[in-house]
């Protein structure tokens, strides 16, 4: 199996620049996932992987040998599209065998092959059809099929689960991460969905604009953004930022804005250190790492009820401070009411904090 | 909305209409085809036939029969010809109707499915440059054969006309192309397909309705030019039936209806009977692009 090493890829079309100065490697055998918004020069990465699209600047190496000018067909690597791109005028058997009656593969040869790989993916029943016959799902199978049939050294995969319904969809991202476990076979995962990406990654790389913005497991980039827009994109709610100064007055320091002021422990502060005195930042917390009273105490904000969204094992709730709107997620049996005062509880000891000149991580 | 029996009145106005375009659009072969089956003397009275009466005039038109007394007179220049120009008519549009299918579709494929600077311009150059009457190019074409040497010969017709095809299969096959998705093709690389193979196995079987539908106006449009084969044969070595039906009307003593009528139905009938044969592609060829 393969490790593939992009290095310093930079693709334009025209004026726009898809993929800009992007380096990473993939480990043999892993499972990354490249995620990102629409638009973000993900799925460009991938065809730059696949031959389908020249970089104009950079390299790109499949175990070691550089293979920018090497042909899609002979980098040894297969590709899942999002649309499953089956031939609509072959049968299934023929879609499957089609890679390797290109190859010249014998006909015996072929025929085992073909059908080990229908026999993996359950659709040996499916090889007389025609792709327009076929379900949403087993289109996806005989793609797969046609995928692993000529044992590739990686698999490149564009959003291969976006056209199926929410339900199979759940079902497939199981089977998926399973044959590749099974197979052992080096991926790189495209899509939009961070659910995807945080279960079946082994890696998650997140793209923005191009750019990447965070490598790292999904534990890692959910619990350790590096930047605001990291924070912001994972986690659904994603995550809050409120903007402050970290000002110290008579040795105490606190988080302070117009709309409220957050003192910080000494402990914490000893940790932030002078390098964040007087600091502008971005204080980021997640839904769940706040919680709600109705009294005025020490440490809480004051804030407005401003929506409550009940989603059945929790209550989503928008408060208003200043004219920020924060989302915390809080017991489904508090009884609120819109337009009230409550009172914010932020665990400070799992705050994020970000410079806001160049919002990267600070703490 | 007024009902007659089962039709609306608006559906029986449509109806009308139709019947009368159609009367218009076959009306004039249908005369034709019927005049065919009319014996000379009948054909220059004032009074029209409108029942066929004698196989006559196909058989002199094959040379099967001569005719006798004052018609030996009525028989035009070239019918000799007629056999052999129907067949040289056939070679040459269909070779250059295949020679420019497979050429158009390499270029359309090329602008349809490769982006490259300039791929605008050059398709609109290439659609222009066919725009050009060929009466305006017909002297350097004409110059360009005699040099070399292919003046009187069916590879000279093959040559022009093939290059005067290719520019309107290039407009019309990189349509149908770019309605196939380019994730097929995309896939058939990573397959391990080759451009052209690509191209062979996955774009040209999915385009075939388009593909028919270019190749039957390719052997069409080729089978009725008549400017280009007069000016580029001279004998009955390359003359093609369009050539051989004009040289008809070369008979001052008494002009040829019969053979002209004839020779007008027999000319007709390859394409007419190709139109018939594939009518269900040219209809999906012609829709093709219409619906996304």
């Amino acid at each position: 199996m393969s490790e593939i090493v992009l290095e310093n890829i930079t693709k334009t079309f025209g004026k726009v620049v898809a993929v800009e100065n992007v380096s990473l490697k993939v480990r043999k055998e892993e499972f990354l996932t490249l995620l990102g918004p629409s638009g973000c020069g993900k799925t460009t990465a991938l065809r730059i992987v696949a031959g389908l699209e020249k970089p104009n600047e950079g390299n790109v190496y499949i175990d070691g040998n550089r293979v920018n000018d090497l042909q899609p067909g002979d980098r040894n690597i297969a590709m899942v599209f999002q649309s499953y791109a089956l031939y609509p005028h072959k049968t299934v058997y023929e879609n499957i065998a089609f890679p390797l009656k290109i190859r010249k593969v014998p006909k015996d040869e072929l025929t085992k092959k073909v059908k080990e790989a229908a026999s993996m993916l359950g659709i040996e029943e499916l090889l007389n059809r025609k792709p327009k016959e076929l379900s949403g799902g087993q289109r996806q199978r005989v793609a797969l099929g046609r995928a692993i049939v000529r044992s590739p050294t990686a698999f490149l995969m564009d959003e291969p689960l976006s056209n199926l319904d929410a339900k199979l969809r759940v079902q497939m991202r199981v089977e998926l991460k399973k044959l590749q476990s099974k197979l052992g076979i080096t991926t790189i995962y495209v899509t939009h969905d961070q659910i995807e990406a945080m279960t079946m990654s082994d890696r998650v790389v997140l793209m923005n604009q191009g750019r990447i913005m965070q490598i790292g497991t999904s534990k890692e980039v959910y619990s350790h953004p590096d930047n605001v827009w990291v924070g912001g994109f994972m986690g659904t709610p994603p995550m809050n930022f409120l903007e402050c100064i970290v000002e110290t007055k008579n040795g105490h320091a606190a988080f302070t804005s117009e709309d409220f002021k957050l003192s910080i422990p000494d402990t914490m502060a000893k940790v932030m250190g002078e390098k964040t005195k007087d600091r502008e930042v971005v204080l980021g917390f997640r839904p769940e790492d706040a919680t709600l009273t109705f009294r005025d105490e020490e440490g809480a904000v004051k804030t407005r009820v401003y929506a409550i969204e009940p989603i059945g094992d929790a209550l989503l709730v928008d408060l208003l401070i200043g004219q920020n709107i924060i989302k915390v997620r809080v017991r489904p049996d508090l009884e609120l009411q819109s337009d009230s005062n409550v009172y914010l509880r932020i665990m400070l000891d799992k705050v994020h904090l970000f410079d806001k000149k160049n919002q990267q991580k600070i703490l | 909305m007024k009902i007659i029996g089962k039709f609306s009145i608006r559906s029986l106005v449509v109806g009308i209409f139709l019947l009368v375009l159609l009367f218009y659009v076959l009306a004039p072969y249908v005369w034709l085809v019927i005049q065919s089956f009319v014996s000379y003397e009948h054909l220059s009275m004032s009074v029209p036939q409108f029942f066929p009466e004698t196989f006559l005039n196909y058989l002199r038109l094959a040379g099967l029969v001569k005719p006798g007394g004052i018609y030996q007179m009525n028989v035009p220049p070239g019918v000799q010809y007629v056999g052999i120009s129907i067949l040289h008519s056939f070679a040459v549009s269909s070779t250059s109707t295949l020679i420019a299918i497979f050429l158009g579709s390499l270029s359309a494929y090329t602008f349809a499915k490769m982006k490259f600077r300039g791929s605008g311009r050059m398709l609109t150059t290439t659609i222009g440059l066919r725009m050009l009457p060929v009466t305006s190019v017909i002297i350097p074409i004409f110059i360009l054969m005699n040099t070399l040497q292919l003046m009187d010969s069916l590879i000279g017709l093959i040559i022009v006309y093939t290059s005067m095809l290719i520019p309107y299969n290039i407009l019309m096959l990189t349509s149908f192309f770019e309605t196939i998705p380019s994730d097929l093709d995309d896939a058939a690389r990573v397959d391990g397909c080759s451009r052209f193979q690509s191209l062979i196995s996955v774009i040209m079987p999915l385009a075939s309705p388009g593909l028919v539908a270019v190749a039957i106006f390719d052997f069409l449009i080729a089978w009725n030019e008549f400017f280009v084969a007069l000016i580029l044969t001279r004998s009955g070595a390359s003359y093609t039936l369009p050539v051989i039906i004009s040289m008809f009307t070369n008979v001052p003593q008494m002009i040829p209806y019969d053979y002209m009528i004839t020779a007008g139905v027999v000319g007709s009938l390859p394409p007419l009977i190709l139109s018939i044969v594939f009518s269900k592609y040219i209809v999906k060829g012609l829709t093709a692009g219409a619906i996304k």
